[in-house]
């Protein structure tokens, strides 16, 4: 008797994973949550929340977007945006990339071993040097974060909340670019550092339509998610954007996967 | 600049060039460095800015990237072999390290109860001058842990999450790397580029240091190809010449000996001056209290009685 529950235990259980290893998926709804992209959202936000969406494009996974004033603090980590299966709750790109993979959906399971190295070392280019650069200007720099940043960021909340909230995060952002190494640069190495990283990238797209093989990768969503929003995030000044626009290739590249996973009707939507 | 400087061995194959200098300065011998150039040693300098390089009149502090603009500038150029797209390369790898790699690092050195108590903290404070052995090092220790604390996922995480976090990232990081460097000599072929020279900083101190607590010496020593790469580089560029090999000899006889000479001139005068404290307190709670005074008159009127018995 006792035998036999646990032979059908152990069956039921070979079969889960059988399934999961199959790529079973994702069976129930994923819902992504971010904070609302019109007049709240703010740009190192914007583009973790772009890339999510890309790579769940990328991957054909259909998701309901869901957006809340106080998406940050629903995150478990703290950072946006998060996806909900069921139950489970994972925020930020890596844990969702980590995610999808143990649910035998990856981008980039076809590459050898040496291009799964450069990829995850352009990743970490992108994060490093981009990423730094978008929360500098956003909070580091006088007037982006004074004018435009720290209104947006404050926009969901009353009075005292809407000029202290914003206040606490630029510090929080001050300190996450001091431990960096960022908080001593200038505008213009920051720029500078920006331009370098663009071409970095712009050298290893050179001519292809995705960055490794025919296919798109993690890497391709997340250079999307950042460049697309250094493109089209309104600050102050377009300098951000011109430096992006100096290398064709990359406005190519993201007019490519704008136009292969966003339709139209769905960015208005956005 | 020293005319003599070959510009094959490149401005990143300076061990200066790497986060970690400080950890250079003194104790093992790593062949090629000078332990009198010890920016610590240097008591105008406790501002922990790493390396000082120092070039006709020009000096830089704490940034690799200047000194190599400066060695580019005068045609010292590691990379100049390369096509746009490895020099691409070259900036990512050196992104996902610093990503990667270094809060390992930081880890081994500041963070780990046991190296930090152990190890660390006694050689930096050994290494700084007086006053500032005192709060240096726990300067350090703290930075390390804040930037930890604000990269891997703010101040709600357990500390053995954060352990096994950043080893795990840091395991990753060498895996990419030896994957990336498969069977070559280095990272772009048969000759070495910038690239070569920050790997081999990370890696050398993970290979070299003395860590008590070292978790990723065994891994780097797994993969094969990194490990051959490591002692590649060690033999071309840091060779051990007569002089050194002299000197490490000297060195190591001089160890066994002055370094228990050197700890017991100290323990003789802790003792000592422990001893002194101790008196000092014990007399002047004699003395406030008023006891050892009535003795002393007490005992000098005895032993005058006595010696006048004597005379007498």
């Amino acid at each position: 008797m006792m035998a036999s529950l646990v032979e059908e235990a152990a069956q039921i259980h070979a079969q889960g994973l059988e399934s999961n290893l199959q790529g079973g998926g994702i069976d129930e709804e994923l819902e992504l949550y971010q904070p609302f992209q019109k007049d709240q959202i703010t740009l190192p936000e914007e583009v973790q929340c772009m890339a999510v969406k890309t790579l769940l494009h990328m991957c054909k996974i259909p998701f309901s977007l869901r957006l809340r004033a106080n998406a940050e603090n629903m995150s478990p980590s703290g950072g946006v945006p998060f996806i909900k299966v069921g139950p489970q709750i994972v925020s930020e790109f890596d844990p969702i990339v980590e995610y999808l993979d143990l649910k035998g959906i990856s981008l980039s399971r076809e590459l050898s071993g040496s291009q799964r190295s450069e990829m995850k070392a352009y990743m970490a280019l992108t994060v490093n040097r981009l990423y730094s650069a978008e929360v500098y200007l956003s909070w580091c720099c006088e007037t982006i974060a004074n004018k435009v940043t720290k209104p947006r960021y404050g926009a969901p909340y009353p009075w005292p909340l809407n000029k202290l909230l914003p206040w606490y995060k630029q510090r929080e952002a001050k300190k996450y670019l001091k431990v960096q190494g960022w908080l001593e640069k200038s505008q213009d190495e920051v720029y500078e550092e920006l331009k370098m990283a663009c071409k970095a990238l712009s050298d290893k797209l050179d001519d292809q339509y995705y960055f490794f093989l025919d296919r798109p990768s993690e890497l391709d969503a997340l250079v999307f998610g950042h460049l697309y929003s250094l493109l089209t995030f309104q600050l102050i000044d377009d300098k951000m954007a011109d430096i992006v626009n100096s290398f064709p290739t990359l406005t190519r590249f993201v007019e490519r996967i704008q136009e292969n996973y966003f339709i139209a009707p769905e960015m208005d939507d956005v | 600049m020293n005319p003599g400087m070959n510009p094959v061995m490149n401005p990143g194959m300076d061990p200066g060039m790497y986060p970690w200098d400080e950890s250079w300065d003194e104790s093992w011998d790593e062949p090629g460095l000078n332990p009198g150039m010890n920016p610590v040693m240097n008591p105008g300098i406790a501002s922990a800015l790493y390396p000082i390089f120092r070039a006709n009149e020009k000096v830089f502090k704490d940034s690799d990237e200047e000194v190599i603009k400066y060695l580019k500038e005068k045609n010292f150029n590691a990379d100049a072999g390369l096509t746009d797209q490895e020099r691409a390369d070259v900036l990512a790898y050196a992104a996902l390290m610093e990503e990667r790699l270094q809060p390992a690092l930081l880890y081994l050195w500041w963070v780990d109860a046991k190296n930090h108590v152990e190890f660390s903290r006694p050689w930096y404070a050994r290494a700084f001058h007086f006053p500032f052995n005192y709060f240096l090092p726990g300067r350090i220790h703290r930075a390390a842990e804040e930037r930890l604390e604000s990269t891997r996922g703010g101040n709600h995480i357990l500390p053995e999450e954060l352990r096994s976090k950043v080893f795990k990232d840091a395991k990753d990081c060498l895996d990419l790397l030896s994957e990336k460097l498969n069977e070559q000599q280095f990272f772009f072929g048969d000759s070495p580029s910038s690239l070569d020279a920050l790997v081999f900083s990370y890696l050398a101190p993970i290979l070299r240091v003395p860590f008590p607590n070292n978790e990723l010496k065994d891994h780097v020593k797994q993969s094969e190809n990194l490990w051959m790469y490591c002692s590649r580089i060690l033999q071309r560029y840091f060779p051990a010449t007569s002089e050194d090999a002299a000197e490490q000899k000297r060195n190591e006889t001089m160890r066994d000996t002055p370094n228990s000479l050197d700890d017991d001139p100290h323990k003789v005068r802790n003792i000592v001056l422990s001893v002194a404290v101790a008196l000092c307190a014990l007399v002047g709670y004699g003395l406030m209290s008023g006891l050892v005074q009535l003795e002393v008159v007490g005992h000098e009127g005895e032993e005058d009685d006595s010696e006048d018995g004597m005379a007498e």
